[in-house]
């Protein structure tokens, strides 16, 4: 019953849903003694832009992995459209995640097969659609993202840093998925390129209805296409009862947070960090 | 191996009871015995889950026919010609080792039994085995340590696909089923050198070692190399994909995963080698216990 009425509330025009549609509850992540995510408590709705900031090694990606279930969690929960993906039967997880697009930081396209395989690949493996469509759907998708047919045939490894972005990110967008979770899209590429992936992110946002969430270093990325912003803080540099997440807000707020580590990551200000190298060393 | 350490220690309260003091290097020497123990039984307990999970997807669902037609062809094809040519080289190396004994007590033309009764018993099946490991046992464990630096692994989960059906079935489907074919072309090939260093070089009579050497192999003999290189194929597609998934970050990390697969297949082939050999030899003179011909 009340799935039905959030379902009707969500559809009906001019509406806030009220539930969201990802969900992180007390959510911890240990890796053998070392606490990377502690008590993360995040909602998402559907069709924000969400930016995951953060220092190096502050756990923003194992956050993003948790919420796909690639990464179990040592406590709490992650909620996807109100099912507890620790709780639901392999069968409907996997049901689950297909309805997300995964976007690698390095693209993690299979070495073995050609750019068009590797596009392919997740229609082929649901056998959805005849060979046909599956042809249409990989040359549009690849066009969409600025790549000519002639890519189509290429191996991985011919490609450069860009292009392999780019065939990473219509792979995500072949299933038309409700969520799509970039993992550092523009790191290691030049300014223009990572431009060019920004504006793809917007693209495909006004293309489809989707979530996204971008797991960055880039402020520009966050600033450019997010409309809301969480910073991470490396668990080992807090107090035990410190929230983890130290930035909850809109892109234009950052500047002027009140949290000086904020504006310090913001800024790129190394801070006492070097003082703190410095005593390392001695 | 016992390390000492220099540095003062925070005192405690066991530091209260001196044995303990003075122990200190016994008391780790302890704990790193222990941490080992418990690396090996975590590492048993989740290879045999990891065996699990694939068996039951071998139950339910095989993956689809191109991904296995190429793993079988990379698996079997390819490494036809080295498993031949190793097993023609052993045949030969055997006719030269055994024929000083055999020669001088005159019985030459009974050397073709040692030759064909040892390979096709213990040498051909485990010489295929450990070629079969170390080609392709070290490469699985490459590809699939890569595939899982490189994040492929999390992209197949990510994408609905599951990494054990769709990298693990195959791979374990084609050594299982083609170690034993490739176990016959190592004994064929074995036998075929074996005759004919012992014929062409070494002057012994075609006719006289044919005839020995047929009755010096019997059909169990076969049988039991055969059967045997199938637990071979498990252990390696096993231990070779299991080390690929749990491959460590970098290039030493897949390095270190490609040479652990094959010393840890290497040494599993001979554990259950002895093993299978005394369950074999026992069920074949529970059934024909006055026969000597196995022996």
């Amino acid at each position: 019953m009340t799935q039905e009425v959030d379902s009707l509330s969500e559809s009906l025009p001019g509406r806030i849903p009220s539930r969201p549609l990802i969900e992180s509850r007390q959510l911890s992540v240990n890796f053998h003694q070392n606490e990377v995510l502690k008590d993360v408590d995040v909602s998402i709705k559907r069709g924000q832009t969400i930016a995951v900031i953060g220092e190096s090694g502050c756990g923003k990606t194992v956050f993003m992995k948790s919420l796909v279930g690639l990464v179990k969690p040592t406590s709490g929960e992650v909620r996807f459209d109100g099912r507890n993906l620790q709780e639901i039967q392999f069968q409907e997880l996997t049901e689950t995640r297909r309805r997300f697009g995964f976007v690698f930081q390095n693209a993690a396209l299979f070495d073995s097969m050609s750019v068009f395989d590797n596009v392919a690949f997740p229609l082929v493996q649901q056998a959805v659609a005849p060979n046909e469509e599956i042809e249409e759907r990989v040359m549009r998708h690849l066009a969409e993202v600025g790549l000519p047919k002639e890519v189509a045939r290429r191996q991985p490894t011919q490609l450069s840093g860009g292009m392999r972005k780019r065939v990473g990110l219509a792979r995500a967008l072949i299933l038309r998925p409700e969520v799509v979770v970039y993992d550092e899209p523009t790191t290691g590429l030049d300014p223009i390129m990572s431009d060019v992936i920004n504006e793809l992110m917007l693209d495909t946002r006004r293309r489809y209805p989707v979530t996204s969430i971008i797991v960055t270093h880039d402020m520009r990325t966050a600033r450019k296409v997010a409309d809301r912003v969480l910073m991470f803080y490396p668990r080992h540099r807090l107090k035990p009862d410190d929230p983890q997440v130290i930035y909850d807000g809109p892109p234009s707020e950052l500047e002027h947070a009140e949290d000086r580590r904020v504006r310090q990551f913001v800024h790129g200000e190394a801070g006492e960090r070097i003082n703190e190298m410095l005593q390392a060393m001695a | 191996m016992l390390s000492g350490t220099t540095a003062p220690r925070p005192t405690t309260d066991s530091d209260q009871n001196p044995d303990w003091a003075h122990n200190s290097q016994w008391a780790q020497w302890i704990v790193g015995c222990g941490t080992r123990v418990v690396h090996g039984v975590t590492m048993i307990g989740d290879m045999s889950l990891f065996t699990w999970q694939m068996l039951r997807w071998l139950m339910t669902r095989l993956p689809c026919r191109g991904t296995v037609l190429v793993t079988f062809y990379q698996v079997g094809a390819l490494s036809l010609p080295v498993i031949a040519l190793t097993g023609t080289f052993i045949g030969m190396v055997l006719a030269v080792q055994s024929y000083v004994q055999f020669h001088a007590i005159g019985l030459d033309s009974h050397l073709g039994v040692v030759i064909n009764s040892t390979l096709v018993k213990e040498l051909g099946p485990v010489l295929a085995a450990t070629m079969l490991a170390g080609r392709v046992g070290g490469s699985m464990a490459a590809v699939l340590g890569t595939m899982r630096v490189t994040e492929q692994i999390d992209a197949l989960t990510a994408m609905g696909s599951d990494p054990v059906h769709y990298l693990v079935v195959p791979r374990f489907l084609a050594c299982i089923l083609l170690i034993p074919a490739l176990t016959v072309v190592a004994d064929f090939m074995g036998i075929l050198g074996g005759y004919c260093y012992s014929v062409i070089i070494l002057g012994i009579d075609h006719a006289a070692y044919l005839s020995h050497s047929r009755d010096g192999v019997a059909l169990f003999d076969l049988f039991s190399g055969v059967f045997k290189s199938v637990f071979f194929g498990a252990i390696i597609a096993v231990v070779s994909c299991y080390q690929g998934f749990n491959c460590e970050p970098g290039a030493e990390g897949v390095g270190k995963a490609a040479t652990t697969a094959f010393v840890y297949s290497f040494v599993f082939i001979l554990a259950v080698d002895l093993f299978l050999t005394i369950v074999l030899n026992s069920v074949y003179y529970s059934f024909f216990p006055n026969d000597s011909s196995f022996l």
